[in-house]
């Protein structure tokens, strides 16, 4: 296990090596290496999922194959667990990130005509090397380790972007690179400032996310065992008699009462310290969602980038910003979370909903109407997330992994009406589907589960999201009601790129080389056919998935839970969607909220 | 040296035991006399490098052998040379620095200045070096100068026409100027205190329990510290003292810039440092009094200097002088570490410093070696444009310049991450502290929160125009010149620097042995100071 999961980072950044130093003026040399080494991670993918869903992997709500040493380290004798450490490990919210990238690179890779321009090593370098920085990303237990993939995800893409785009690929290059540059160095302040207020400043910084997360967990609880101190202390003051004993029980009493006090102002400052890094982490995070104020680098990159890197950027890499909003921003803030997620990031997520449908709407051409539909189907990922609630949370995740799935596989598409046609203008094409049969099947299929038909996949998570969302009440409600106008929207877009491209009378454009098209070829069939399979079972056969995700959200949702009702004082909202988990998450009967009000009765 | 005898110890015995430890500077002193003498019979390039380069290299042996390394006990002086930890390291930067300067230089100018050009680098390397090792002031302001008159030399002969002429002259007034201030606050500190000895005159500036005070002190105190910050700002490019940098720069040749850009710069960044006092191991209050003055000081300094130099540096198109006004961001920088001080515990500002001075050092000497590299191959560069294609025509070339440029931006695994890294912890560290124990008022939170966004904010500014250069590297065409020659010893050394850039960024253990750990490595808690957040559960085993 532990292996795997190092391999899954090594093999990639190895074979990176490998094509820089061997592959230089040979591309079919480079290609085999690329997609060796590509479908390597993925069988190694799939062997992780089946392990893990074989139960032979950890237990659910820890890490499974978890290795941790320590880099940046000093000489000095420092205590061995703190610093920056390389911490990986693998969980239920990152196994189906994992499938992601190791299913879509090789993907994207296979599907690449071997006449494409990106067959050059230097691309397929840079490819290899991304995707061995995203697994490190989406498999980090440490926080600096994890803004250190995040970050240095940033270089291939500027160089493949600027490189192999198209003609603004310039300045989709650098926009990419300086928006993903300023936002994450906020979240480095952030990640620097959870550290020191969680992890102890005396002793040194603590990195390691899941010792924060029970510190946060720990700071959150009522300090009764400290109260309790106190007042044993003073009975205790109270019913002794002789002098020395009456001595030694007030400096007790005082020592009891000073700890109090400290935890209390620790307390009352890290509840306001909250709010800062909350903004700050999520600085970082969103432009790499993007959420809505800071997506302007996205339909520029996803248009410039070569198609190849589009299908990751889009189906991969835009789950990183979603997962360190689950792994970090929701478990180590949460008094902020609940305070500040669904109204600041519930409403952009919204907006970004509504946003992007509109302007898919807007657009004639392919790849932007693709590029404006991922910003409106990760506001569904987002408003899941946000929701805080078990089913919120995981009907987040599975969007996720649904978005990655079908985006995907519309970007497949995408690239190969690329290999066949010059230009992805939607008006050129029509009536396809009689000549293009395979194709068409396969269209038509990934846009009903894009729009979100029951049966499909995509139908589940947004199901769940805005289930979690409704659960949550009072404005989450007003958004989960716009946010369903998404859907709407999505529906429109969607089934008027289909109308217009593949029903009608036929018009086909010439191909590049002016020959005639041909429909999907055996190697294209495959890829498709499993992307579909994938499609329907997660549709129609999802409680195992959310079985396994629900484990480890459940986990995140019970400490926002009682940050909730530390805060609100009210209860966690009955969870409606909890019939649908019911198979899945055995634990989910048992922690209901026990005994809500505290103070503040200010709440609904 | 005399007057050092009369200032410091009691017997001559026991001086000299106090400088043996700086034996490697005075024997590069002789060499570099020696050199200077052989110049006089003989101008011949690999004779004169080999001998300098030896030298240089056999003076960090030497550094790094215990036995010039002086017992530290406490802050007591022991004599006008100090060999703590701060110096140890600054010492082998500076030599290694030295060595890089010979190595680059080695095909570059003319041929007929080349032993005194050698002898000069010497002399300055060992000025620099004798510099963050000064323990009194008129050994500070020796070696100070021990710096600056080489430079001045060193400018005059890499670039002799007329732009070079006004660019030496430009440095030449304006550092004479600079040390007579400096001078001026030294004669205030001694003025107040009576003694030369910096352990000293810190002591008694910071006592408030000088009984009873004279109403001057304070008053007094606040100029001397200001104008010995502004001699001092001069050699460090600290706005607003920073303004002579780009014309000269772009004045003098890649080789002077190189020059100035590093070995004045060590230097002053460490006199700051023992002059505040962050290299005493005390703490708990001693200082404190001094240090509040100086710590609000270079917390303006430090924010004025990097968005200044960052935000012009945007509008460069010059590279020399683009790297002036990059060099004084960086320099704002590390004034951070100055301004957070001592208040955090101990030497987590000192670290956080000297991490970023190597990394700095690491990453301007690389990029003007491969600067210098690129002139003598016969391309030309004096603008970004130039740097066009470079990538493919050169590709060694290309890709350290892009490792040192990622440095400088402060991607992951460089020393610029690292160095950033370390910076913004200290200040979130000192801000955060402050609002737990009250010591201060929460204003103190919010400056030194606002000054690690001000890091953060700078970073992404400084992105821009380092993208810039990355961009015209690799993605755009530019014209290929058949390379006349192939000047191997700058592009090693634009390589050793690419190699110390990444070492750093990886074990920054490597580099502050001696004076504390990195700052996420912990901290000796302020005695009487319980952290109440230590009390959390943190040695339970994870995830369950």
């Amino acid at each position: 296990m532990k292996e795997a999961l190092l391999a899954l980072i090594a093999i990639p950044l190895f074979g990176a090596l490998l094509t820089v130093f061997t592959a230089r003026h040979c591309r079919n040399r480079a290609r085999t290496i690329a997609l060796t080494a590509t479908i390597m991670t993925l069988a190694i993918s799939v062997w992780l999922v089946a392990v893990d869903f074989c139960g032979w992997g950890g237990q659910p709500g820890s890490y499974a194959g978890e290795t941790r040493f320590l880099i940046l380290g000093t000489g000095g004798p420092v205590d061995p667990l703190r610093g920056i450490s390389f911490h990986i490990g693998l969980d239920g919210i990152s196994l189906g990130m994992i499938f992601l990238t190791g299913f879509l690179f090789p993907a994207a890779l296979f599907l690449t005509g071997k006449a494409s321009p990106l067959n050059d090593w230097g691309f397929l370098a840079w490819f290899q090397a991304l995707q061995g920085l995203t697994f490190g990303a989406f498999l980090s237990l440490d926080l600096v380790l994890f803004y250190l993939f995040f970050e240095l995800t940033l270089i291939p893409l500027y160089f493949m972007v600027g490189g192999w785009g198209g003609g603004l690929r310039i300045e989709a290059a650098t926009k990419l690179f300086l928006y993903g540059l300023t936002g994450s160095l906020f979240t480095l302040g952030g990640i620097v400032g959870v550290s020191l207020a969680l992890g102890g400043m005396d002793k040194g910084c603590d990195f390691s996310i899941p010792r924060l997360v029970l510190v946060a967990q720990d700071r959150g609880k009522p300090m009764e065992a400290s109260m309790e101190r106190v007042a044993k202390a003073k009975s205790e003051m109270e019913k002794t008699m002789s002098d020395r004993e009456k001595d030694a029980a007030r400096a007790r009493f005082d020592e009891a009462e000073h700890d109090l006090f400290q935890k209390r102002k620790v307390e009352a400052q890290w509840f306001n310290w909250q709010t800062t890094l909350f903004l700050m982490l999520m600085a970082g995070l969103a432009v790499k969602i993007p959420i809505i104020p800071v997506h302007f680098w996205q339909p520029l990159a996803y248009r410039e980038a070569p198609i190849a890197l589009t299908v990751v950027l889009s189906a991969a890499l835009a789950k990183l910003g979603l997962f360190g909003v689950v792994r970090i921003v929701l478990p180590l803030l949460p008094d902020a979370s609940v305070r500040l997620a669904t109204p600041v990031l519930g409403t952009l997520a919204t907006i970004g909903i509504l946003y992007g449908g509109l302007a898919a709407l807007g657009t004639s051409n392919l790849r932007s109407m693709l590029a404006f539909s991922s910003i409106s189907h990760l506001g569904f990922c987002l408003l899941g997330l946000v929701s805080l609630n078990e089913t919120g949370l995981t009907g987040g995740v599975l969007q996720m992994i649904n978005h990655g799935i079908t985006t995907g596989g519309l970007w497949l598409l995408a690239l190969i009406l690329l290999e066949r046609f010059p230009s992805l203008e939607i008006h050129t094409f029509s009536g396809m589907g009689k000549r293009f049969k395979a194709m068409g099947v396969v269209a038509v299929l990934l846009v009903l589960s894009s729009v979100g038909l029951p049966g499909l996949n995509n139908f589940v998570g947004e199901a769940l999201s805005l289930l979690g969302m409704f659960a949550q009440g009072g404005e989450g409600r007003q958004l989960a009601v716009l946010a369903t106008l998404g859907l709407i929207l999505g529906a429109w877009y969607m089934l008027n790129f289909l109308l217009r491209t593949f029903y009608g009378d036929e018009r086909i454009p010439a191909t590049v080389q002016g020959r005639i098209p041909t429909d999907l070829t055996g190697c294209e069939k495959m890829v498709f056919t499993s992307i579909l399979a994938l499609c329907f079972l997660l549709g129609l056969y999802p409680q195992p998935a959310l079985k396994r995700i629900s484990a480890d959200t459940h986990l995140v949702a019970r400490e926002l839970g009682e940050a909730r009702r530390r805060q609100m004082g009210n209860p966690i909202p009955e969870n409606i969607g909890s019939m649908v988990l019911t198979h899945g998450s055995p634990k989910s009967g048992t922690n209901q909220p026990s005994a809500p009000q505290t103070q503040k009765g200010g709440a609904r | 040296m005399d007057m050092d005898l009369t200032l410091s110890s009691s017997s001559p015995s026991d001086f000299l035991a106090s400088v043996a430890p700086g034996f490697p500077e005075f024997f590069l002193l002789a060499l570099g006399s020696l050199v200077f003498l052989g110049g006089t019979f003989r101008q011949d390039r690999p004779l004169w490098g080999w001998i300098s380069f030896f030298g240089l290299v056999t003076a960090l042996a030497l550094a790094l052998r215990p036995i010039f390394h002086s017992p530290m006990e406490g802050n007591a002086y022991h004599g006008p040379l100090v060999y703590d930890g701060l110096s140890q390291t600054l010492r082998l930067l500076t030599f290694l620095c030295g060595a890089g300067l010979v190595l680059m230089g080695w095909e570059e100018g003319d041929s007929t200045h080349i032993a005194e050009r050698n002898g000069l680098i010497l002399f300055a390397t060992a000025g620099a070096s004798l510099c963050v090792a000064a323990n009194d002031l008129a050994t500070l302001f020796l070696s100070l100068e021990l710096v600056s008159i080489p430079t001045y030399l060193i400018l005059f002969l890499t670039r002799g026409d007329k732009f070079g002429r006004e660019s030496t002259l430009k440095y030449f007034l304006l550092s004479i100027f600079s040390s007579a201030m400096m001078l001026f606050g030294f004669s205030y500190l001694y003025g107040i205190t009576g003694s030369l000895q910096i352990p000293e005159i810190l002591a008694i500036l910071s006592q408030s329990s000088l009984n009873p005070v004279p109403e001057a002190v304070p008053t007094a105190r606040l100029v001397g510290l200001v104008m010995v910050v502004a001699g001092l700002g001069f050699k460090v490019t600290a706005v607003p003292f920073h303004f002579y940098a780009p014309d000269v720069y772009q004045g003098t040749s890649h080789f002077g810039a190189s020059v100035l850009s590093t070995l004045p710069k060590i230097a002053g960044f460490a006199a700051l440092a023992r002059l505040t006092g962050l290299t005493f191991e005390t703490n708990g209050g001693v200082f404190l009094p001094f240090e509040s003055q100086s710590s609000y000081l270079f917390w303006i300094l430090a924010s004025v200097t990097m968005t200044l130099g960052n935000v012009i540096a945007l509008w460069q198109t010059n590279l020399r002088r683009l790297f002036a006004y990059s060099g004084i961001a960086h320099a704002g920088y590390m004034l951070v570490a100055l301004s957070v001080g001592k208040e955090v515990g101990a030497t987590g500002a000192l670290a956080a410093l000297v991490v970023y001075l190597w990394a700095y050092v690491a990453m301007t000497l690389g990029v003007f070696a491969i600067f210098i590299y690129l002139d003598k191959k016969g391309k030309h560069v004096e603008k970004v444009e130039h740097l066009n294609g470079l990538a493919k025509t050169d590709p060694v070339a290309g890709g350290i310049m892009v490792v040192l440029l990622m440095s400088l931006i402060g991607l992951p695994l460089t020393a610029g991450f690292i160095g950033k890294l370390a910076l913004v912890q200290c200040a979130l560290r000192r801000g955060l502290e402050s609002a737990i124990t009250e010591a201060h008022p929460n204003s103190e939170l919010r400056l030194f929160f606002g000054l690690s966004i001000m890091i953060l904010v700078n970073a992404a500014i400084a992105g821009w125009y380092y993208l810039r250069m990355i961009g015209a590297l690799y993605l755009r065409k530019g014209k290929d010149t058949h390379p006349s020659n192939r000047p191997v010893a700058a592009l090693v050394t634009g390589f050793v620097c690419v190699v110390v850039t990444v070492a750093v960024g990886i074990l920054p253990g490597l580099v502050t042995r001696g004076i504390g750990e990195v700052p996420w490595h912990g901290i000796k808690s302020k005695a009487g100071m319980a952290n109440p957040m230590d009390k959390s559960p943190m040695e339970k085993p994870p995830g369950h």
